[in-house]
């Protein structure tokens, strides 16, 4: 029987695990499942990824967090996806959406045919669903009626990384019976079977457990330094080593705050630019082998220096981190998984660090072994399915660079190449040329990224698939053209009701949003 | 635009006020926020249910007259047929506002008046709001006694809805509405009692819900919803 779970480090990744595994386990009358968290207290979190997924709302919801203490506790605003700025000839103005709503009758008919024959003119983004339109005017996915977790259109988050940890860590020791340890863990014991037996601690003892979650960032506590499971190393098809990242003051309380990630791609890579309630994160991801630091901050200051003032933006202090773009060859190993950058890392392009999290941490509670002989049937999903995520992800950003027609740098020649693309991808887009991604390109019901956010790229960025054999024909194509139609309409009546992201935080500052 | 002014029997000596019924004077309208102290009257006469706060999300119940913002059903040529009227429609046109003491900073409700609004009569016209001497004239003590329902009440819905949500007692649910002359009304707005929440409440529960009397509130404003059907036949028989 697993009865004991420990869980070793604290940043985001570890406390959101322990939430999503102790609201399961804890609420059995008796505890059948005890869940311990040990974190080093000398050790500083990393606190970057400040971007969710709207699958982060019904994490939270799951975990038993009240939406308005989330989005106070953590700075939080609302994100209803990622505006791609400068990415397809980077002259200065071209611009697409990646929003988190499919588009308009997107799963009953073929959503590029309909665009393709009476919207060609218009962006795919504008047409898709009113979710761009909304974001260029900053406006929130709901208003304060709306209950919490609900919303009018889709949305995920931007939040402050280190509270987030903090409100997890309360709310896990607090409310669902995590036990906190803090301590460094000194040594790991083995069993005779090699699986790990106990973490030997400085001050606490030992620290036995069925199950250990690695949770130790790029330390790789478990997985990495006990039981040596190499590092596959991806930099051949993600070549951002480096970061700069930096925090911006808003010029007043009322400045509009972005309600979506604003990636604008730059010589040698791309910077995020993320707006919480009380200060924007930007940062500068870019490869060291075709810009030197000094330059890469030079262009981070001038982007900032492009919506501040420019005293302002040349004050702020900037941080440097490194990123090695890859993940572990197995996550699972024996009684061990590795959840977070214990697993992999790569840039944040898509946000898709906490959502790994979430999604791993969601595996290891629905298919928690229950007996020590199942676990390796376990071990072999986990790691078959998360090689696939894994591979997806990596494709997926890769795809952003590859249809790029910029090459007015050594980079962009570079990145676009497509001898740089994995085999998987080459394929895929040899296809795309001739009909769009549709749900059967993809294998898994629950896909990393469905073939939406793959239409959202390629023909944001004007990627063009020629012949159409799948259009829809007759009275149904009449009836799709229709609610598109009214779809483009409703973002006229949306833009008049919803409040701004801004003015919505201030009211939930004040006044709770109902869990009705 | 409203003219708010604290009301005092020099200023105001004159003050006259229109006390019918009547859409010219603002009565025109499909509802009305009720607080808990009015509903075992109000729930004889009135669908109540419960709507969200367009600028904060609070819950606060409301009793309906119609199913549009100016339809009031309850309006007919010789006034206001019914034995209740929301304390929120009576205080008109007065309303409390707060008086700041200049030394203290302290702020104290007071009796205030609209002076534009149209309950506002001609000096012929309508009810004294004060007697000759200045004592507040029947009428005045009458607007004074509704304000306090009002202002007493926004604290006590406060607790009410706390109590219901505590509990788990809320739904939402959808009207939808054909009239006999085939016109629709549809909307999502409105939450109320659930019946089963309230049935399989424990008894526990049932123990302090009694204790405020919010037990008691909960089957009142349920029982109200059979004020619907008479709502609707009300409309049904004015489009005749």
């Amino acid at each position: 029987m697993i009865k004991n779970i420990v869980i070793v480090g604290g940043g985001a990744a570890g406390w959101l695990t322990a939430g999503i595994l102790a609201a399961n386990y804890a609420k059995a009358d008796n505890r059948a499942v005890s869940i311990t968290l040990v974190e080093s207290p000398d050790i500083n979190t990393i606190g970057v990824g400040e971007g969710t997924w709207p699958t982060m709302r019904m994490t939270l919801s799951q975990i038993g967090v009240s939406e308005t203490e989330f989005l106070r506790c953590c700075n939080a605003s609302f994100k209803q996806g990622s505006k791609f700025v400068n990415w397809s000839h980077g002259e200065g103005g071209d611009a697409y959406y990646h929003p988190f709503t499919i588009p308009q009758a997107y799963n009953e008919t073929n959503f590029h045919a309909l665009w393709q024959r009476h919207f060609s003119n218009s962006a795919y983004d504008a047409v898709a669903n009113p979710q761009a339109a909304i974001c260029e005017l900053s406006c929130a996915p709901k208003n304060i009626t709306v209950p919490e977790y609900a919303g009018v259109l889709n949305y995920g988050y931007h939040l402050d990384a280190g509270k987030f940890g903090d409100l997890l860590k309360r709310h896990c020791t607090e409310k669902l019976g995590v036990r906190h340890v803090s301590d460094n863990v000194i040594q790991v014991v083995a069993a005779e079977d090699e699986s790990i037996a106990y973490l030997k601690t400085e001050k606490s003892g030992d620290i036995h457990g069925d199950l250990f979650v690695d949770c130790s960032g790029t330390h790789c506590l478990l997985l990495g330094e006990h039981y040596n499971i190499p590092f596959k190393d991806c930099r051949q098809y993600s070549i951002n080593d480096t970061a700069l990242a930096t925090q911006v003051p808003y010029d007043n309380q009322n400045s509009p705050i972005a309600s979506a990630t604003i990636a604008t791609a730059h010589s040698a890579g791309w910077t995020w630019d993320i707006g919480l309630s009380s200060r924007r994160g930007v940062g500068y991801v870019y490869s060291s082998q075709h810009i030197s630091d000094d330059d890469a901050e030079k262009e981070l200051r001038a982007y900032i220096g492009s919506s501040v003032e420019s005293s302002v933006a040349e004050q702020l202090s900037v941080r440097k981190i490194k990123i090695r773009a890859g993940h572990r060859e197995k996550f699972w190993h024996r009684n061990c998984v590795a959840v977070g950058m214990a697993a992999g890392f790569i840039e944040p392009l898509e946000a898709s660090a906490l959502a790994l999290v979430e999604l791993s941490a969601k595996f290891i509670r629905d298919e928690l072994p229950m007996s020590s002989s199942t676990i390796p049937l376990v071990e072999k999903r986990f790691n078959t399915t998360f090689s696939y995520r894994w591979e997806k992800i990596i494709e997926f950003l890769k795809l952003h660079y590859l249809i790029s027609q910029r090459r007015d740098t050594a980079y962009w020649c570079e990145v676009s190449d497509p001898a740089s693309a994995p085999d998987g991808l080459k394929e895929l887009l040899e296809l795309w040329k001739f009909r769009p991604p549709y749900h059967h390109d993809l294998l898994h019901t629950e896909e990393i990224f469905p073939s939406a956010s793959y239409q959202y790229v390629l023909y944001g960025m004007g990627f063009e698939t020629s012949a159409d054999m799948k259009a829809p024909e007759g009275n149904s194509e009449q009836k799709f053209l229709r609610q598109v139609r009214e779809s483009i309409q409703q973002a006229e009546k949306l833009s008049g009701s919803l409040p701004s992201n801004r003015a919505l935080l201030q009211t939930i500052e004040k006044h709770e949003l109902q869990k009705i | 635009m409203s003219n708010i002014k604290i009301l005092n029997n020099k200023e105001h000596a004159g003050l006259r006020i229109n006390t019918e019924k009547k859409s010219e004077y603002g009565d025109n309208i499909g509802g009305a926020i009720v607080f808990p102290t009015e509903i075992l009257e109000a729930h004889k006469e009135y669908p109540i249910f419960f709507q969200k706060s367009q600028d904060t999300g609070a819950f606060q119940a409301v009793a309906l007259f119609g199913f549009r913002q100016d339809e009031n059903l309850f309006l007919t040529n010789s006034g206001w047929q019914a034995e209740y009227i929301p304390a929120i429609v009576q205080r008109e046109p007065f309303l409390i506002g707060l008086q700041e003491n200049a030394s203290t900073g302290e702020k104290t409700p007071v009796v205030s008046v609209n002076l534009n609004s149209p309950r506002i009569a001609k000096p012929e016209e309508g009810e004294t709001v004060f007697l000759e001497g200045g004592e507040s004239s029947p009428l005045l003590v009458e607007a004074t006694r509704q304000l306090d329902i009002v202002h007493d009440g926004f604290g006590a819905s406060v607790k009410m809805f706390e109590k219901f949500l505590a509990h788990d007692l809320m739904e939402s649910f959808t009207l939808d509405i054909e009239f006999n002359d085939g016109s629709k009304y549809g909307t999502s707005m409105y939450y109320t009692i659930s019946q089963d929440k309230l049935y399989e409440l424990s008894a526990e529960s049932i123990t302090e819900l009694h204790s405020g009397g919010y037990l008691q509130l909960a089957y009142l404003i349920l029982a109200s919803s059979s004020n619907l059907k008479r709502l609707i036949n009300r409309r049904n028989a004015l489009a005749k």
